[in-house]
């Protein structure tokens, strides 16, 4: 695990209070929304500003383009990696 | 879409046509300053008179309001209502009238009784900043006149961009220096919020409406009971003002005779929606709003400038109904 996925799990966990879910729970490569974790439009919004306000990077409001960043942990990583200062 | 006539009862509040809104504005502006308040509402008169004869759907809804407050007031031991659903409408014209004294400077901080006024100003000089729910009930520009008194309140005032060009413009007009922010919003995302958060860690307010139900996401509502009856209320207004954790108000202002009384009262800091259990706790807030809603329409049913069916399921359109 790398360390930026390690530091993304753990957001998703403060950001939404998943108390009872441990970072090496959440797969990766999993979903987030619908089946994978569960999460719904208004965790996407919460995280969104999470990672935006983390990362400082540039995340518009399209939905559209947001899904697909938001797809898993992995995708989250490799946006971060792509537009981090 | 078929064939089938679409019934103007039926339609969303968005799909009704604000009639007396955008009719000769100007016109007004120019005999309320030329001519002073008494022609003004003379004319005001003959415009709400002509609209009352001719709109159907809103007539309607006016009465149907008017008629459930004065059954409440009734049941409740409250004083006598006598339904005046026209005095609804006109008070709809007259308020406009009172919007632009205070947006002129007409309506003063002595015209208006302020109930909770110290309360109000030690939730601005915090610098916590905050959300504060408004609604369609009665003239919440009154409260413009406030500003002078706490020189630290900063407002942005949630809008749909449409309107907000139109209102700009006036505003423009009629009082180049008042130092509201029209807060444009025509998606709401993670970028939108930050913006949002960013002014209520100035200490700034963010106003939004909350009373009627979104345009573009009729099934983010969220059924609530007001007057007795189940009614709709936007999902958004509660959703955001919990993202943002930072501190709920609600706040009106109604015209009280020759003087205006204003209330304003804190309602959750910060407001948390439990994810376990989330559509319970946005139904649960937009219930505590309902609520104090209700209290104050009927205390003052003839400022309800709500003009469509209030308690009518919102339904999606054609278009939007196979996106959800």
């Amino acid at each position: 695990m790398s360390n930026l996925d390690l530091q993304i799990k753990q957001l998703i966990i403060d950001s939404l209070n998943l108390e009872d879910i441990t970072p090496d729970e959440i797969d990766s490569d999993a979903p987030l929304f619908g089946d994978g974790l569960g999460l719904d439009s208004i965790d996407a919004l919460e995280l969104g500003v999470a990672i935006k306000k983390t990362f400082n990077i540039a995340l518009t409001d399209n939905s559209e383009e947001n899904r697909e960043h938001f797809a898993s942990v992995n995708a989250l990583v490799a946006l971060v990696e792509a537009r981090a200062a | 879409m078929s064939d089938r006539k679409i019934n103007e009862t039926d339609k969303h509040w968005s799909e009704v046509h604000e009639k007396g809104t955008s009719l000769g504005l100007n016109f007004l502006l120019y005999t309320y300053k030329y001519l002073g308040r008494p022609v003004f509402t003379l004319v005001v008169s003959f415009i709400i008179g002509y609209f009352y004869l001719f709109a159907r759907t809103q007539r309607q809804a006016a009465k149907d309001f008017q008629q459930q407050a004065a059954h409440l007031r009734r049941k409740r031991g409250m004083a006598e209502w006598k339904p005046r659903p026209f005095r609804q409408f006109l008070n709809f014209g007259l308020s406009a009238l009172d919007k632009v004294s205070a947006w002129t400077g007409d309506i003063r901080e002595k015209d208006i009784d302020f109930a909770n006024f110290e309360v109000m100003k030690r939730a601005v000089n915090s610098g916590k900043g905050g959300v504060i729910l408004i609604s369609h009930h009665g003239n919440m520009e009154i409260c413009r006149a406030i500003g002078k008194e706490i020189p630290n309140l900063r407002i942005n005032a949630v809008v749909h961009t449409r309107n907000a060009a139109k209102f700009n413009h006036l505003m423009q007009k009629v009082a180049p220096d008042s130092g509201l922010n029209l807060f444009e919003v025509t998606s709401f995302g993670p970028d939108t919020a930050i913006r949002m958060m960013d002014k209520i860690q100035q200490g700034e307010f963010i106003v939004i409406v909350a009373d009627r139900t979104s345009v573009q996401h009729r099934e983010r509502s969220v059924d609530i009971e007001f007057m007795e009856r189940v009614a709709w209320l936007p999902e958004g207004p509660f959703v955001l003002a919990s993202i943002l954790r930072c501190p709920v108000h609600f706040m009106s202002c109604v015209r009280r005779g020759k003087r205006f009384a204003a209330d304003f009262t804190p309602y959750r800091e910060p407001l948390i929606l439990d994810r376990k259990n989330r559509q319970q706790a946005i139904r649960t807030a937009a219930q505590d709003y309902a609520s104090w809603l209700e209290t104050q329409a009927l205390h003052q049913p003839d400022q309800w400038f709500n003009f469509f069916d209030f308690w009518k399921k919102p339904e999606h359109d054609q278009e939007n109904a196979g996106k959800k």
